[in-house]
This record gives structure tokens, sequence and C-alpha cells, in this order.
């Protein structure tokens, strides 16, 4: 059970660790490199990712694959990620990484909206065959209200930290969020 | 297939270099199949009338996906010994199925740090048609010449990210 803050100024800063469900496996890789046609042999041919990188690394900007929340597992059966509303109270709500906190304080702000003018990510270890990621989600830099075309809202980031499972810092992202109303 | 491969070395780029483009055209498909290798199920990726019902026009590539063209992109030129440490992205205007993605990119600037790692900042634009939708600054680290250690085989302590200067460019 999460303890949620319920002061707009109680969020800055709050974060949320979680270990990932996800392991980085080579189909997953495949995957990727089907969706986006990267022939890069560093993410597939043993032989020569083992000569420059001491073996296959999953694509750079890939660490989303390897940190999202099942919207069901049956490790956890009762929990579900419902983002249409519509699945029974019967189900708690999945803790949603590796975005928790923005979603949560999404929620607790009561703004529906939201969209991401920029993010800032930086990588460090490389991820590879086997990892597990350890994934920090934090809320920063929260801003004041304010009105623009799009609506009435705030500007916050979501910084996102990623480790493997020795405790290397793998990526850190910051997600630059405008969340708002409509027309209020 | 083979295990040769292009690899781009610090003394051959110069400021001012222009990366060989990419064109891909977009479809429904291609939107899908990175939210998918992404794992991302936000519905305004997969479902046309959610994206419509929340004020686009229809569903549309997700940045991690962009992200992934992007790498690509870099590593095309590079070859599989060039290693990103950092991108940033600006969103402006969405990608959607009909449009044909273009990407390209510009070196400006190159630098080596304390540690002898040799940085290649590119500044990468993608554009549907005539709207730029993202504007990227990508830095990237190559061996210093033909011979030469990978940026792969630096230990953390020799994989300064956290030093880099602000990019230069706007972007």
């Amino acid at each position: 059970m999460i303890n949620y803050p319920t002061k707009l100024e109680d969020w800055e800063g709050f974060e949320i660790e979680r270990v990932s469900e996800v392991k980085v496996e080579q189909s997953l890789i495949d995957a990727w490199l089907e969706a986006v046609r990267d022939g890069n042999p560093l993410y597939w041919n043993e032989e020569v990712a083992k000569a420059i990188a001491g073996g296959i690394v999953a694509p750079t900007p890939s660490t989303l694959t390897y940190a999202a929340t099942y919207r069901w597992s049956p490790r956890r059966p009762d929990e579900i990620w419902d983002v249409h509303g519509v699945e029974s109270p019967a189900f708690r709500p999945a803790v949603r990484m590796p975005m928790e906190t923005h979603f949560a304080l999404k929620d607790s702000t009561g703004l529906k909206e939201g969209i991401v003018g920029g993010i800032d990510a930086e990588y460090y270890e490389p991820m590879r065959l086997g990892d597990r990621l350890t994934i920090v989600s934090r809320i920063v830099g929260i801003g004041e209200l304010r009105t623009n075309k799009l609506g009435t809202g705030r500007n916050w980031t979501n910084e996102v930290r990623y480790t493997n499972q020795d405790g290397r810092l793998v990526s850190i992202e910051r997600y630059k969020f405008f969340c708002y109303n409509r027309g209020a | 297939m083979g295990n040769s491969y292009r690899s781009l070395t610090a003394d051959q780029v110069k400021v001012g270099d222009r990366l060989p483009g990419l064109r891909v055209p977009i479809t429904a498909t291609t939107v899908v199949q990175g939210a998918a290798a992404s794992r991302d199920w936000q519905p305004q990726h997969h479902d046309t009338s959610w994206a419509q019902r929340v004020g686009t026009r229809d569903i549309f590539l997700n940045t991690p996906t962009q992200g992934g063209w992007i790498s690509r992109f870099i590593t095309d030129w590079t070859g599989p010994t060039g290693r990103i440490a950092r991108i940033a992205y600006k969103m402006r205007v969405s990608i959607y199925p009909g449009d044909t993605m273009a990407i390209d990119g510009v070196v400006t600037s190159t630098y080596t740090d304390r540690s002898g790692c040799n940085w290649v900042d590119v500044t990468v634009e993608v554009t549907a048609g005539d709207v730029v939708c993202t504007l990227v600054n990508v830095t990237v680290a190559l061996p210093e010449k033909a011979g030469a250690e990978t940026p792969w085989q630096r230990s953390p302590d020799r994989w300064l990210v956290g030093e880099l200067p602000p990019f230069a460019a706007a972007g």
C-alpha cells in the first residue's frame, strides 16, 4: 500500500521504488529491432557483441520495455492497470511503473490531460541479457497553476532512475509534462 | 550474415558533417508495433477512436519508438562501436499513420573529456512533410581512431556522462 501525499507541496520529491516485473531478454530485443528495423549487431550477434561490448546489449532507448508494469499478471491476479475505467472494482489498481508518480499526481490534482513537452535521457551502464532493473519514479519541479491554449494546469517533471541488479546506474530519464483540464 | 561492420572514428568526424538521412513511411502497423515493442499500452498509440476523442487526428508514434528510430539513425552512421550517452527530445507535433517520417542530422560539436573519451553532439530533426515534429540532441561516443578502444570497453569510472557540457545547439 502506497501512502500518497495529500497536499500538493508534499508531492515535490515524492518517489516510488519497484523492481521490474520484466527481465532483459533476446525475444523482447528482437521485437524492438523489428519495430525500428535496426540491424545493429550489438543487439543480436553474439560474436560481434562480445568483441565490442562484452556481450549482447539492449537498444539504448528501450528502457520502458524492461520497466513497464504488466497490465495484468498471474503473479498478482487481483491487480489491474485500467486506463479505460471499465474493470470491476474488485480489482486493485496496479502500480503503473515507470511513471506511477506522474499518474498518481494527475489523479491527485484532478488534471485529466497530460502532454510530454520534452524528455532528457542519460545512459550509463548498458542493459544486458538477464538484467532486471530497479526503478525509482520521482516528482520534481511542480509549477504554478497557469492557463495556455490547451487549458489550465501545471508543469512537472517525472524523473525515473534505473539501476541494475548490481546496483549500477543504467539510465536517468526526465519526462517534462504539462497536465491540464481543457477549456477551464 | 558476416561479422564485418562499419566503425566510424572520431578522427573522421567534423562539425557540420551531415548524417545520411532516413525516410520511413508510417502506417498504423508501424505505430502499434513500436508501442508493443516498448510495452506501451496507452490507448493513444493503438486506439484511433480514443486518440480522436482526446483531440489528436489519429494514433501516433510514442516517444520510445521515436527514440528507437533515432538510435538506429545514429548507429547506422557510427556502426556498432558508437555508444549513445544521452538523448534530449523536444516534442512539437505528433507523427501519424500516412506521414513519411524523415530523420536528418548534423554534427554540432566534437570534444574529448578528461578520461580521453571522444564525444560527438548531433542535432537531429524529425519531420513529416514540411512540419518539424521533434527536435533532438544526441551525444554519442566514438573510438578515437582505427584500432583504438571502443566506448563500450569503458568502465563506469571512465564513462563520464554526468560531466558532459550542456548541448551547444538549441534543440
